[in-house]
Parts: C-alpha cells; sequence; structure tokens
C-alpha cells in the first residue's frame, strides 16, 4: 500500500511538474492587433553662439582661439499618430542620452482593432508647420508624415518604421503596405 | 566541591521547571508560526509514504545540486546541436531525434523546473525552522542569489529556442531592462521587426547560459562554506528516483515546440512554463517601474529575512564558550561541530597541550558540543553537561521514575516535545536536540532506577544541530568520544526518530517500549549516582 502511495504521489508531482511547464497563455484576446511605431533618427540641435571677449581668447592657448563658443540645443520632436477618426495620439520626444547628444529613439505600441483602417502617423518639431513639409537645406525633410489605407488581421503587428536613407515612414511588411492615403512622404 | 555547589544553587535560585528550561532553546513561538505548522504536516506525509531517509523534503537542497549536474550533462549534449543562425531550426531539429535528442531536451527541461521547485522548497524550510539569521545568513543570502542565477540562467535558456515563448520573455524582459535609465538605445528596438534580431543577441545568451552556470557552482561552494561535511547530494536510491521520474515524464509527454518567434504577429496560445515564467502574465499588466517596484520589494524583504528572523538580543541562544580549566584538549568537539565553528589552539595558561575555542561568528548555538565534551567543559551558557546533569538530578528527583517506567528524552524540533510535552502519563525531559544530549544524563537515568530511556530524535535529515541523530546514535552504540559507559544497560535505551509530524510513530514506539521494559527485571536504582565527580577527577588530572 504505501509502495502504491508512493508512486501516486511521484507521479502526482511529476504530472504537476510536467503540467506547469507547459500552461497555455495568449497575451492579448484572440482579436487583438497592434500599431508599432519604432524608429530612430539623428537629432538636430540649434547651436547657441556668442562671439569671445577679448579676454576670453588672450587666456586661450593660441591653436584654441576660436572666435565664438557654440552650445548645442537639442531639439524636441513631436510625434502624433491617429487611426480613422478617432483622437490623435500626441507626443513631444527628446534626444536621447544624459546630454541629449544620442538619437531620437520612437517606440510606441498601440492596439487596433482588426479591419481596414486609415492611419497618419506625423513626425516633427514642434515649431514646424505642415507647408513646411519641403527639403530643407540638406536635402532632410522636416515633416515625416505617412497617410495609409491598411488591413490589419487579428494577432497582426503592424509596424510603421523609418528609412533613413530615403528619409521616409514605410511599413516594412508588405502584407501590411496597403493604399496610399492622400499625400505621404512615402513614394510607393 | 562544583557538583554540591552547582545543585545547590539551581535548587535555591531557580527550582526545576526553570533548571528544566534552561537547558534547552525556547521554541514554542517557532512552532506556533503557521509555515512550521504546514512545513511538519507535508513532512509527517511524505515520511509515512517514502520514509524519513527518502523523504524528498528532507532532501530539497541536496536535490538541487543534483539537478544541477543533470543540467549540466545534458546541456552539453543539447550545446554540441544547437546553431546560433538558425536558432528554432536546431532545437527542433533536436526534438526530433526521436532516441536521444528529445528526451535529452525534456530531461534539461523538466530537472531546470524540478530544481527551482525543490529550492524554493530548501528555502521555505529554512525559513520556517528559522534556520535563516545569525551565522546561517550568509547560507540564505548566497541561496537567494542562487535562486536567482538560476532564473536568469532559464530565462536566456527559453530564449535560445527563440520560439513565441522566447518572443514573449524577450520583449517582457527587454520592456524591463528598457526603464533603468543605463541602455542610451532602448533595447525593445532590438524586437520590434523593424530590422533582424541582432547577431549577438543568440550568441550573448548562449554566452550567459553557458558561463552563469560557473557562478551557479561558485554560490553552492559559498553556499556551504560554513558548514562542515556538508551533505550536498541526496541517497543514490532517491536521486535515481527522481532523474528516471523526470526521464519517464520527459518520454511520456515530451517537450515540444511552439510556433517560431514572428515578430509581425502577436503570440497567442503560448506553452508558458510557470516555473520560470510565473511574473510573466502579471508584469504584462504594468508597467515596467511598478514590476521593478514590486519585484524589488520582494527581494529586499527575502534579503532582510536574516535581520527579521533573528530574535530580540534577550531571546537569542547564548553561543558555546569552553571552560579551559575543565578542556582536556581531546579534539572531539571541534571533529563533531557541525559548522567548524571550534578550532583548536596552544594553551596560553601555562599548561603543556592545546585546548578548543568556539568561534562566535561561526557559533549557531546547535549546542552539538554539549554532548561531544566527556568532561563536560563546554556548550552554551546554562547548556552545557553540567547543566545538564543538575537539570535532570532535579527533574528525577521530582518526577521519581519508578523501575517500569520509561522516560522520554524528546528533541524539540521532534514528536517528543510537540506531542508529548502537555501529557502527564508520560515522564517527558525535554531537550533542545538530540545531539545536545550528554551520555552521562542517560546513565544518570538509568543508574538512578528508570526502566528505560526512549530518546524521540528528528529526522537525522532535519536536524536543526545538522548532526545531532547520528552524533548520538553513534556515543550510545558505537563507542564514539564521550560515549555511554559499557556499564549501561543498552536493553534499557532506544532512539526512535520521530520528526514533529510523525507524533503517532514515536506513540506506538513508545508503546513497545513500554512493554519490552515491562519484560525486564525491575530496574535498581543506585544511591549517590554522582558522574561528575568521575569528571572533577579529571578535571583535576588535567589541571595538575
Amino acid at each position: 500500500m504505501r509502495r502504491v502511495a508512493a508512486v501516486a504521489v511521484a507521479a502526482l508531482l511529476l504530472f504537476a511538474t510536467g503540467a506547469l511547464t507547459r500552461v497555455r497563455y495568449s497575451p492579448a484576446s484572440a482579436d487583438a492587433a497592434l500599431l508599432r511605431l519604432s524608429w530612430r533618427t539623428r537629432a538636430e540641435a540649434k547651436q547657441l553662439c556668442r562671439d569671445r571677449t577679448a579676454e576670453e581668447l588672450e587666456a586661450l592657448p593660441v591653436h584654441m582661439r576660436t572666435p565664438q563658443i557654440c552650445t548645442p540645443i537639442p531639439l524636441r520632436y513631436e510625434l502624433s499618430v491617429r487611426i480613422d477618426d478617432g483622437p490623435t495620439y500626441v507626443r513631444r520626444l527628446h534626444a536621447a542620452g544624459a546630454r541629449a547628444d544620442r538619437p531620437v529613439y520612437v517606440f510606441r505600441e498601440q492596439p487596433i482593432t482588426p479591419g481596414r483602417h486609415r492611419i497618419t502617423v506625423e513626425f516633427r518639431r514642434p515649431d514646424q508647420h505642415d507647408d513646411d513639409d519641403d527639403d530643407d537645406d540638406h536635402g532632410r525633410r522636416d515633416v515625416l508624415r505617412l497617410r495609409r489605407r491598411v488591413v490589419v488581421r487579428p494577432g497582426d503587428i503592424l509596424l510603421v518604421t523609418y528609412d533613413d536613407e530615403r528619409r521616409e515612414l514605410y511599413i516594412p511588411n508588405p502584407a501590411h503596405r496597403g493604399e496610399h492615403e492622400g499625400r505621404d512622404d512615402s513614394d510607393e | 566541591m562544583y557538583l554540591s555547589y552547582c545543585y545547590d544553587k539551581y535548587h535555591r535560585k531557580v527550582g526545576v521547571d526553570r533548571l528544566v528550561e534552561r537547558i534547552h532553546v525556547r521554541t514554542v513561538a517557532g512552532r506556533r508560526r503557521i509555515s512550521w505548522r504546514l512545513l511538519t504536516w507535508a513532512d509527517g506525509w511524505m515520511n509515512r509514504i517514502y520514509g524519513s531517509r527518502f523523504n524528498p523534503l528532507y532532501q530539497s537542497g541536496a536535490i538541487v545540486v543534483m539537478l544541477l549536474g543533470v543540467l549540466l550533462a545534458t546541456g552539453l549534449y543539447l550545446l554540441v546541436f544547437y546553431r546560433l543562425g538558425r536558432p528554432y531550426a536546431s532545437v527542433s531539429g533536436i526534438s526530433g531525434q526521436v532516441w536521444v535528442g528529445r528526451w535529452v531536451r525534456g530531461l534539461h527541461r523538466f530537472s531546470s523546473d524540478a530544481a527551482l521547485g525543490a529550492a524554493a522548497i530548501h528555502a521555505f524550510r529554512m525559513y520556517a525552522q528559522r534556520r535563516d539569521w545569525g551565522a546561517r545568513a550568509l547560507a540564505w543570502v548566497s541561496g537567494l542569489v542562487l535562486v536567482f542565477l538560476i532564473l536568469v540562467c532559464g530565462w536566456t535558456g527559453y530564449v535560445l529556442v527563440w520560439d513565441s515563448h522566447a518572443q514573449l520573455l524577450a520583449i517582457e524582459g527587454a520592456r524591463l531592462l528598457d526603464v533603468l535609465p543605463i541602455f542610451s538605445e532602448p533595447i525593445s528596438r532590438a524586437f520590434t521587426g523593424e530590422r533582424g534580431i541582432p547577431g549577438g543577441f543568440f550568441f550573448l545568451n548562449l554566452f550567459a547560459h553557458v558561463a552563469l552556470p560557473v557562478g551557479v557552482g561558485l554560490l553552492v561552494w559559498i553556499h556551504v562554506s560554513r558548514v562542515a561535511r556538508p551533505g550536498i547530494l541526496p541517497p543514490r536510491r532517491l536521486s535515481i528516483a527522481v532523474v528516471a521520474g523526470l526521464l519517464v515524464l520527459a518520454l511520456v509527454w515530451p517537450v515540444g515546440m511552439a510556433a517560431e518567434a514572428n515578430l509581425f504577429t502577436i503570440p497567442r496560445d503560448v506553452p508558458l512554463d510557470l516555473f520560470f515564467a510565473f511574473w510573466l502574465p502579471l508584469a504584462r499588466q504594468v508597467p515596467a517601474w511598478v514590476v521593478w517596484l514590486v519585484g524589488g520589494t520582494i527581494t529586499l524583504l527575502l534579503l532582510a529575512i536574516p535581520l527579521l528572523s533573528r530574535p530580540a538580543p534577550e531571546r537569542r541562544p547564548a553561543k558555546s564558550v569552553v571552560n579551559e580549566r575543565q578542556c582536556t584538549g581531546c579534539e572531539q568537539c571541534m571533529h563533531d561541530c557541525p559548522y567548524g565553528a571550534i578550532l583548536m589552539f596552544d594553551r596560553t595558561d601555562g599548561r603543556d597541550g592545546i585546548v578548543a575555542r568556539v568561534d562566535p561568528d561561526l557559533c549557531v548555538s546547535c549546542g552539538i558540543c554539549i554532548g561531544s565534551c566527556a568532561p563536560m567543559a563546554l556548550g552554551p551558557a546554562e547548556r552545557t553537561g553540567r547543566d545538564q546533569l543538575a537539570a535532570v538530578r532535579a527533574w528525577n528527583a521530582l518526577n521519581m521514575p519508578g523501575a517500569h517506567d520509561v522516560v522520554m528524552i524528546g528533541c524539540d524540533w521532534s514528536a517528543g516535545t510537540a506531542a508529548f510535552a502537555a501529557d502527564a502519563r508520560v515522564l517527558h525531559f525535554p531537550i533542545a536536540c538530540a545531539g545536545n544530549i550528554h551520555t552521562s544524563t542517560v546513565e544518570y537515568l538509568v543508574r538512578s532506577g528508570a526502566g528505560g530511556v526512549l530518546i524521540a530524535t528528528c529526522a537525522e535529515r532535519d536536524c536543526r544541530g545538522r548532526e545531532g541523530p547520528k552524533w548520538l546514535h553513534q556515543r550510545l552504540y558505537e563507542g564514539r568520544e564521550a560515549e555511554l559507559k559499557e556499564r549501561v544497560d543498552r536493553a534499557r535505551i532506544r532512539v526512535v526518530e520521530a520528526s514533529a509530524g510523525d507524533a503517532r510513530v514515536l506513540r506506538d514506539a513508545l508503546h513497545r517500549f513500554q512493554a519490552d521494559v515491562a519484560q525486564l527485571a525491575a530496574a535498581s536504582a543506585e544511591d549517590n549516582v554522582d558522574l561528575l565527580a568521575l569528571c572533577d577527577r579529571v578535571e583535576e588530572g588535567v589541571a595538575s
């Protein structure tokens, strides 16, 4: 009898071990989907400069006598996301790093219901306006914008990211690329 | 003479109850704890089923070490077939090896789960038994770090598979790390699908998964560094049974493969391993800083247990001290101390030879040295062999056991005290630990006319003093130093292993022993049994 009990308890413990290693878990409901925004981009900085005084120049070694002192002021950025006619999500972002000298990292995930949607994503400096989205002096677009009609299936993660070479927001997964909606910085 | 002075002093000042109480550490508060009662209940059941020698709850710590060995062996096999460039495909290939790979992987997985479960049981046992403070604090803290390392090692192992379970763990781990202000680029970006998984990710994981066990080995060494003769492996039969059981599980219910990780889909219906990912479903519901806050608070509380468990200074059991005048330098206490707290030094009192000294930082007041010292020269204050003898003499005078009566000496943590302390029909002489019993105490009871002496001990693997029952048995029956003299009739002595949850075992043993004693001739009481006088003669010899 004791041996039977010993085997039964051992079997129970083993079964519990086996069962606890494969508990079915779904982090989201079956009809959930996600819109994920993820990219990095070099942050621009405004140079705040002033002329050195004669005394300051005199105090410096000859090879360090630059006429101006410039302090970089990192610029802030604004991310806005809109799905269909829903509320617009707006968030201010700034460059990473203790001295704000690292790139700006964009990472946001927000639930989206499966089906057809019209999404609008914009990334720009807050002081820029819609009519500023032309190339700047260095060929960079000041306002990054993506407007797209997409079809999202249950369980999908719709990724919007940034192509640093073409300087545009885009959807890398071909299954999600969808149709253009209005003016877009994408040339797809 | 010291003897008469000692008895007179005690009788005058403290009375018998107080005298008896002084020789054992107060443990009533400890026994009232819910955790202790739960543990006692579980131990009792497991003892009934597996016997105390193979009770896996007693061997939980040793089982962890044994399973770490299994993990190492199976891990080496898996390492041969794992490919960094195609993690999922290579693990899938291993699982496809019907004859070897599948069960090796299953054994690896289940061993890690069982190791974590056994570690949790071991920690709970130490907490419930209050073996977590003082000199044992190092073992407690190193044990916690060990569990943390095993968790991290498991995390890296699961990520290496790169299935949907791995995806969840990786993303959640990255989310938690990103909240720390130490990474300039969020780690989560590695798992967004924006680019491929960085090549170094799997290499780093594999490196950590292989390197961390080195740290685990080091921590195991630290964990047992303060105990002498650590029992780091369970009995062979139990080891074989545990591994065989896990192997059968791996064969009957093999570890499957979840869907391959896909960063463009939300993982669904993931077979979660709750041993290693128990935190994941809860953590996903709250912001990362809340996870850190809750996790940090729990960790701090666990680390603080040695401070929280520590009794108030006035209730802390005294450390052992040596009466150097009485010490003969026989070294037996040094050999018996389960914590390596006693060392021998050259005498500094002008006499030749060596003398024992106790390191108070290592002493846990277990009192094992009380029973190992023939001249009763050391032990915690008020618990030395001389105090024990004084207490038993006073107790004997009060209770006067008859020629067919059985006196039960019950270890505080065994069923002896737990079940019979309040039973007026049983002549019960309590003591902190069976290993504390000086053989002179047993001899005194027998020669004073008690029909028999039944000693109730804990299970050998569950002794608070680690080696109490083992040394007691050797002192009584195998002639270990401070042995029970030949002149004492062994038929009147019996040792029963009965943990606190084994009251029935002890009751049965008591009844059997009472029946056996009734068959013996009536015990004769000697007058003026004065065992200390013998010791004093030794002491005088040493002094001269």
